[in-house]
């Protein structure tokens, strides 16, 4: 029995040596296959690819709009519906232009009700508490309403697009309703290409584009003196950018913006200095700047934003020449869809021509014309408490150095401000919003003048 | 509907209770379970390749030599909320009529022009709905008008027997014993990877399990949608101001 085992043993084992060879020779056959297929998807990839490139149908599985292949059209009574839909969705009326490209309207209609304390010098929106007191005030206006219209097109050579914009309000001419006068606000005509833009246009400086959110301060931004440097000038710039994570399929975005350009400033003659020198003030001078933007976006709405940024001008008085200098930063903290945390700051000489606290320089007694050292920033907590109610809590200040000023001029001013936004429709929005605003003169002490405000605004 | 037709019995309890098996039909006393798991391969989505989020595969049912289903007549919902479609993809019945909710407090649309269905429900303010019956088969890619960045898909099927996988890939389905093509639905996945899944399985009176489905996404391209015009979106409105000609 056991020889018979033996020879049954020896006369088999060629078999399963063979056997041995088959399974090692099928696995070797199994893993060329598998690593065939990996380089068929790769040139697949690579084909879809091109093809996009190219501008030709992309055979992929992505969310794009072309159809499966073996789908069938759809009917033609089906299509005839959807179209009789969308076009009674179009008949109505539309802005014609003689150039035949379309424009369209939009803005906002507000009405602000509003009291100011004793030294809110008579005006609607004070900057800064006065130095003497008067009577309280309260009174209403449209004065904020902004008129915009917004166009796109034509496209550029190169495969770029011109599009802008031109806003106007009535915050020009006097507080008295009948005397309101129409006037530009901002304007931008962008010339884009993919990665770089030219602009032409009036808004904010450069290197201070974010503002806090107010209904009650739109006819002159918000903080006013008080770290916003907002004056809205003409200006030529291009920006430049720089993705780090393009067509990334979780939404990551990276990526620098470059932007440099010059931008007129709005001298200002302070109050304070003599009077018969005011004449020998050039009231625009050309500033050069320039701002690096870094972002970081991530699904679910979280976003961080940095830009440290510089400006440079020379203001021209009395013979004599003042260098404006700044460095700013501003930024932009969302941690959460609903949460957002703003803000900028800067540091410098002569700010009164981005719209600081006006009196960028000071005239001494010898003749001689000195730059005012300033510094200044605000920041903005923005919470939404629920889809159609959000809270804005900001504050901001200035402070120019007392060895730089005359008496009576603002060593600092500090704006602290709270509202609280409810959408009563997508596009209709209540706000009730509080201020205090200190400021500290030379000599003179500090003034205080608390601010109240309710707007409505229908968005349009 | 089929009647057991072996009903025997000593008690009077227990005849009771035959009785009541027999007034139900037989594709509930057979249902069997077919049950097993995906995984996604060669994903750049980093929730897939590092959280192995596997879910949002539909798997389908279709019984072999048998009629298809189309006469749903229920409604399910897709909602339209923080600019987003919940849930991103849905698969129905043919007949099913999706009702669209705008919990957004601002103004949407939905409208699919390519693929399926074309249907444009037009643009609708907060707080309503529109609702749209799909009654072909087919997959219906569905966009906002004035959203571009919202999309969702609609798999329109032409049987009852479907699922949408889990986060861990696993799905499970209750059917008839019987014959059927087992259909495999990713969006990420190219269509010749999709037709290689399809197999033929049959599914006997004590279930099935299913052997590892294994999608790849390799040629999965992010390529923009067009607006239902079938023109470039204009820039979106920009949501960072609070009204037009603000500041961030």
């Amino acid at each position: 029995m056991r020889i018979l085992f033996v020879a049954a043993f020896i006369s088999a084992s060629p078999i399963l040596r063979a056997q041995s060879n088959t399974d090692s020779a099928l696995q070797a056959v199994i893993e060329r296959l598998d690593r065939l297929e990996k380089q068929n998807r790769e040139l697949l990839t690579e084909v879809q690819e091109l093809r996009r490139q190219l501008g030709g149908p992309a055979q992929s599985a992505s969310a794009d709009a072309s159809p499966p292949a073996g789908s069938s059209p759809p009917p033609p009574a089906e299509r005839l519906d959807v179209q009789e839909s969308r076009t009674e969705e179009l008949a109505q009326t539309k802005v014609g232009t003689s150039q035949r490209m379309p424009v369209s309207l939009t803005g906002m209609v507000l009405f602000n009700a509003f009291h100011n304390g004793g030294f809110g010098g008579g005006t609607e929106v004070p900057a800064s508490a006065q130095l003497a007191k008067s009577s309280d005030a309260s009174g209403a206006t449209f004065r904020q309403t902004v008129i915009g219209l917004t166009f796109n097109g034509p496209d550029l050579p190169g495969g770029g697009k011109a599009s802008g914009n031109a806003y106007f309000d009535f915050w020009g001419g006097s507080a008295a309703p009948s005397n309101n006068l129409f006037r530009v606000r901002t304007a931008t005509l962008d010339l884009a290409w993919k990665n770089t833009t030219i602009s032409a246009g009036q808004d904010k400086p450069i290197v201070s584009p974010r503002e806090p959110t107010s209904l009650a301060e739109v006819g002159l931004a918000p903080l006013v003196g008080a770290g916003n440097l907002w004056d809205w000038q003409p200006q030529l710039r291009i920006e430049q950018r720089y993705s780090f994570r393009n067509s990334d399929p979780n939404g990551n975005e990276t990526g620098l913006k470059l932007q440099a350009g010059i931008f007129e400033t709005s001298e200002v003659y302070s109050s304070t200095a003599p009077a018969a020198l005011s004449g020998t003030l050039e009231k625009q001078r050309p500033a050069y700047e320039a701002r690096l933007l870094f972002y970081r976006g991530i699904p679910g709405k979280r976003r961080v934003e940095i830009a440290p940024g510089v400006h440079a001008s020379t203001t021209h008085v009395a013979g004599q020449s003042v260098d404006s200098r700044l460095g700013t930063l501003d930024w932009l903290i969302q941690p959460a869809n609903r949460i957002s945390l703003t803000g900028a700051f800067f540091q410098g000489t002569d700010d009164s021509g981005l719209g600081g606290l006006r009196q960028g320089f000071t005239l001494l007694s010898s003749g001689a014309a000195i730059p005012v050292h300033a510094a200044g920033g605000w920041s903005q907590l923005a919470v939404t408490l629920a889809p159609r109610l959000s809270l804005h809590i900001f504050g901001g200040e200035e402070s120019d150095r007392p060895s730089d000023l005359t008496p009576n001029s603002v060593r600092r001013n500090l704006v602290y401000a709270a509202n609280a936004m409810y959408k009563l429709a997508p596009n209709v929005i209540a706000a009730l919003e509080t201020s205090q605003t200190r400021t500290d003169y030379i000599l003179s002490g500090t003034r205080i003048n608390n601010h109240y405000d309710l707007a409505l605004a229908y968005l349009f | 509907m089929i009647w057991p037709l072996h009903i025997c019995s000593r008690s009077l309890g227990a005849a009771a209770a035959l009785a009541l098996l027999a007034l139900l039909p037989a594709s509930v006393l057979w249902a069997a379970t077919v049950a097993g798991a995906v995984e996604l391969r060669e994903s750049r989505i980093d929730s897939v390749a590092r959280g192995k989020d596997y879910s949002g595969v539909v798997i389908s049912l279709h019984a072999v030599n048998q009629p298809a289903a189309s006469n749903a007549a229920k409604h399910v919902t897709m909602l339209q909320k923080d600019k987003m479609f919940t849930p991103h993809i849905l698969p129905i019945l043919a007949g099913t009529t999706i009702d669209f909710p705008n919990a957004d407090p601002i103004f949407h649309n939905a409208f699919s022009s390519y693929s399926g269905q074309i249907f444009d429900v037009g643009l609708y303010p907060p707080g309503t709905s529109r609702s749209v019956r799909f009654q072909r088969p087919g997959i219906v890619r569905v966009f906002c008008n004035i959203h571009p960045a919202m999309s969702a898909i609609i798999l329109v099927l032409a049987t009852p027997h479907f699922t949408v996988t889990a986060r861990d890939g696993s799905f499970h389905l209750d059917v008839p014993a019987g014959s059927y093509d087992l259909r495999v639905f990713h969006e990420r996945a190219t269509e010749q990877t999709l037709d290689s899944l399809s197999r033929r399985i049959i599914v006997g009176t004590d279930g099935l399990r299913v052997p590892p489905i294994s999608v790849s996404e390799a040629g999965y391209l992010i390529t923009p949608h067009k607006n239902k015009y079938g023109k470039d979106y204009d820039p979106p409105p920009d949501d960072k101001t609070l009204y037009p000609g603000g500041h961030p």
